[in-house]
């Protein structure tokens, strides 16, 4: 009997094997490709934007590609800003604002999911509250204390306020998160003489990665592609993060000026470059984190 | 003596420690030097408009940078005195002037280093500001007390930083050192007051975003249709834009969106002998000014009983350039940079725009202007160098290396304006014209970024023809009235 079950499994693999690639196989991905084509048709058509002259993004119909390649649109626009600085500065605020966030918001996440002490609702209900104010709202008392302690026209504002417990959102899905794990390795571990900060470090932390990789990367996108604070905080060019410096590019109808968009398109595709970088080489926690949190990024 | 055993954790953790180190500080950094800024912007050789095979289009204007300006020179020669000790080895004064970022204004920073150059007993910092988001940040430098000395403002922000009291009064400073208000256009230098005293002095002006029209001669001749002369009137331009849209051939008469902004709409009220809004500023008035009912029918009549320009879903990627626009309302200060994008497609030529049934012509003041912050401990110098900054010889720089408009008459009316496009000198008369109406609306209440909000909202329905035209002069009405009628900011 057992032999027989066998032989049909062996029997339907190979089957299977020699069936090859399926007609609904050729269907599935020739859909995949169609969907992923419409999915990268906005990068595409960045790309060869970079790539025409100005007169060929204003043809009609606007060609695919461009009749020669101009690479030059490249050159011109990292020589035109300091656009390897600015990089070098988002990479830099985006890091330690990511650190700071995934840090100090599973510290909070911790006390609000493991420890129990008077008030702990309701603080946790006032830091979800915060998630309603606008950034607008602290904007103007936040800078009057960057001002204070002389910090304007420098990065720590950007990234420094991301080490006093992140942000609310952060706090919230680490909590979940931390919730899900079981109190008893917590135990185990204080039986075992382990000390809470070492409960949260050596147990608990490591537990979390997909959770913190999904907080790592959210906060990356969003740091990347931040533009109020960098703007409000920022004098000199030469600081600016990218976000920031490629209004250098944008024409602003009322005020006319030369056209730009090859340059801006150049200056967009390096920009999203690093981004590329990072989904790919974080493809996964990218999914786990739409998963997770429901967002996009 | 024992070998030290460094351990993989304790070397992991001394470089994490170091490259925080290094974070840390390229964080704060020394300050570049304050002059420093990113470079004009060199223009590709494919975006410079060609000369050849559009003789009569006016693309002789110079390229970008193609010149040394006097003020860019002078910063070149004299930066390094401005960077010695004052003379007298005493302290300098250490001011501050904002400069926007964007490659069409890049004369402010060259124009700034040349004052600095100028004079040596002061320290001046250059902060660039975004100008499309500059006046959230100047809110905050406001609040804070770290306004620029100098600083830039535009005529849609100036009122609200004005009455926040961030401004210093310069009548008393004009009467000490004239910076020749007499050249300045008088609706420039209108727009720079403020409750009647003068607030800034003006280094731009123009009367509207769509008030030059610039036409697709090429297409013209094909049509065998006259170009229009500058005597023409909205009715002449609506039966034109009639006759030269070819659905076969998706080519529209025109792009007209006159109705975009509030303000560029009430330059055909004006135009119609009217006003958007009351001379109080109180009551907004687009379906009680008979001129401006009148104007709205005639956008609308040309959008949806002519079709004689696009609706909305029909815009997407219209431009000049792509040859399906006849005539093409752009802005004096746009068309520099149209010209650009056309390249030697087709020829063209530019136009002021029409006028009213009574030959009026409407202008909605537009101006960017200089101030001091009303909290700056030398008034005297920041009021020198906010003249220097609009004086004839930087605006003519500016005009001549960037296209943009000048606040002063001289320079409109300059040779070097003539030889660029001879439309310059007839916008200046128009600018000057007695009978030309303005100024800029301003509503009572200052609350001007929530009535313009208002309007976008309710008047692309009422234009597209997405709603009765009664029905949405009524909704768009109602909408921007309740605006006016909250208190002031």
């Amino acid at each position: 009997m057992a032999t027989t079950a066998l032989g049909e499994v062996a029997r339907a693999r190979s089957l299977e094997h020699r069936r090859g690639v399926r007609p609904t196989d050729v269907v599935f991905y020739a859909l995949m490709v169609v969907l992923a084509l419409i999915f990268m048709f906005p990068f595409l058509w960045t790309l060869s934007s970079s790539l025409k002259t100005v007169q060929e993004l204003f043809d009609f119909p606007p060609p695919l590609l461009p009749k020669v390649p101009q690479f030059r649109n490249y050159v011109v626009a990292i020589n035109t800003v300091p656009m390897v600085r600015w990089i070098g500065n988002s990479v830099l605020v985006v890091v330690l604002a990511t650190l700071g966030t995934v840090l100090s918001s599973s510290v909070a996440a911790f006390s609000f999911a493991r420890f129990k002490y008077r008030g702990r609702d309701l603080i946790f209900m006032l830091t979800l509250a915060t998630l309603m104010l606008p950034g607008q709202v602290t904007l103007i008392p936040q800078f009057i204390l960057f001002h204070e302690m002389n910090l304007i026209d420098t990065l720590y504002p950007l990234w420094v306020p991301f080490w006093f417990g992140g942000t609310a959102f952060y706090i919230f899905l680490l909590r979940q998160f931390l919730m899900t794990i079981p109190a008893d390795l917590d135990e185990a571990a204080l039986i075992d003489g382990a000390s809470y900060p070492r409960v949260f470090w050596t147990i608990l932390l490591p537990l979390c990665k997909p959770a913190l990789a999904t907080c790592a990367v959210i906060s990356f996108i969003n740091q990347w592609n931040e533009f109020n604070t960098p703007l409000v905080y920022l004098n000199t060019p030469e600081k600016f993060t990218i976000a920031l410096g490629l209004s250098f590019y944008r024409n602003v109808p009322e005020q006319g000026g030369m056209p730009m968009q090859h340059l801006l398109m150049a200056a967009s595709v390096m920009a999203i470059a690093p981004c590329l970088v990072l989904f790919f080489s974080a493809q996964r926690y990218f999914v786990q984190g739409i998963v997770l949190s429901g967002l996009k990024g | 003596m024992p070998n030290k055993v460094i351990t993989r954790r304790g070397m992991l953790g001394s470089l994490a420690l170091s490259a925080a180190a290094v974070a840390l500080v390229a964080c704060g950094g020394a300050a570049p030097p304050p002059t420093e800024a990113p470079k004009a912007a060199a223009p590709a050789p494919t975006t410079a408009p060609a000369s050849s095979g559009a003789a009569a289009a006016p693309t002789t204007a110079p390229a970008a940078g193609a010149a040394t300006s006097a003020p860019a020179a002078a910063a070149t020669q004299a930066a390094p005195q401005a960077a010695a000790p004052a003379a007298g080895g005493g302290a300098k004064i250490p001011m501050k002037v904002a400069v926007w970022e964007m490659p069409a204004r890049q004369w402010m920073t060259p124009a700034s280093k040349a004052w600095a150059a100028k004079n040596p007993d002061v320290d001046l910092t250059l902060e660039v500001m975004v100008y499309n988001d500059f006046a959230q940040k100047q809110l905050a430098l406001l609040a804070t007390g770290t306004l620029q000395d100098v600083f830039y403002s535009g005529i849609k922000w100036f009122p609200t930083t004005a009455s926040k009291g961030g401004m210093l009064a310069l009548d008393d400073l004009t009467k000490t050192k004239d910076p020749g208000l007499d050249d300045f256009v008088p609706a420039a230098l209108q727009g720079c007051k403020f409750e009647g005293k003068l607030m800034a002095l003006p280094f731009e002006t123009q009367p509207g975003n769509y008030n030059a029209v610039m036409i697709n001669k090429d297409y013209f001749d094909s049509k065998g249709i006259k170009y229009p002369t500058e005597d023409w009137t909205y009715e002449q331009f609506s039966e034109l834009a009639a006759k030269l849209t070819d659905p076969a051939k998706k080519i529209w008469g025109t792009d007209a969106a006159l109705f975009s902004n509030y303000y560029d709409f009430t330059t055909i009220s004006y135009a119609y002998g009217g006003s958007l809004l009351s001379d109080d500023a109180k009551k907004f008035q687009l379906t009680t000014d008979p001129a401006s009912v009148k104007a709205a029918q005639w956008h609308y009549d040309l959008l949806n009983k002519l079709k004689a320009a696009p609706l909305r879903g029909d815009r997407d990627g219209l431009t000049f350039a792509s040859g399906r626009v006849a005539m093409h309302c752009d802005g004096i200060q746009g068309v520099k940079g149209t010209a650009a994008t056309i390249g030697d497609k087709f020829k063209w030529d530019v136009l002021s725009g029409p006028t009213g049934p009574t030959g009026l012509r409407g202008s909605d003041g537009f101006v960017s202007m200089y101030s001091v912050y009303a909290k700056t401990k030398y008034p005297e110098k920041s009021f020198d160098l906010a003249s220097y900054l609009t004086s004839k010889d930087v605006q003519l720089d500016s005009f001549v290396r960037e296209g943009q408009p000048p606040s002063r008459r001289s320079v409109w009316q300059s040779d070097e304006a003539q030889k660029v496009q001879p439309i310059w000198g007839r916008f200046i008369k128009w600018m000057t014209d007695p009978k030309t109406k303005g100024p800029f609306p301003h509503p009572a209440n200052l609350r001007f970024a929530e009535l313009q909000d208002k309007w976008s909202n309710t008047a692309s329905p009422l234009f597209y023809g997405e709603v009765p035209f009664d029905q949405g002069m009524k909704a768009c009405q109602d909408a921007c009235q309740a605006i006016m009628d909250l208190p002031h900011v």
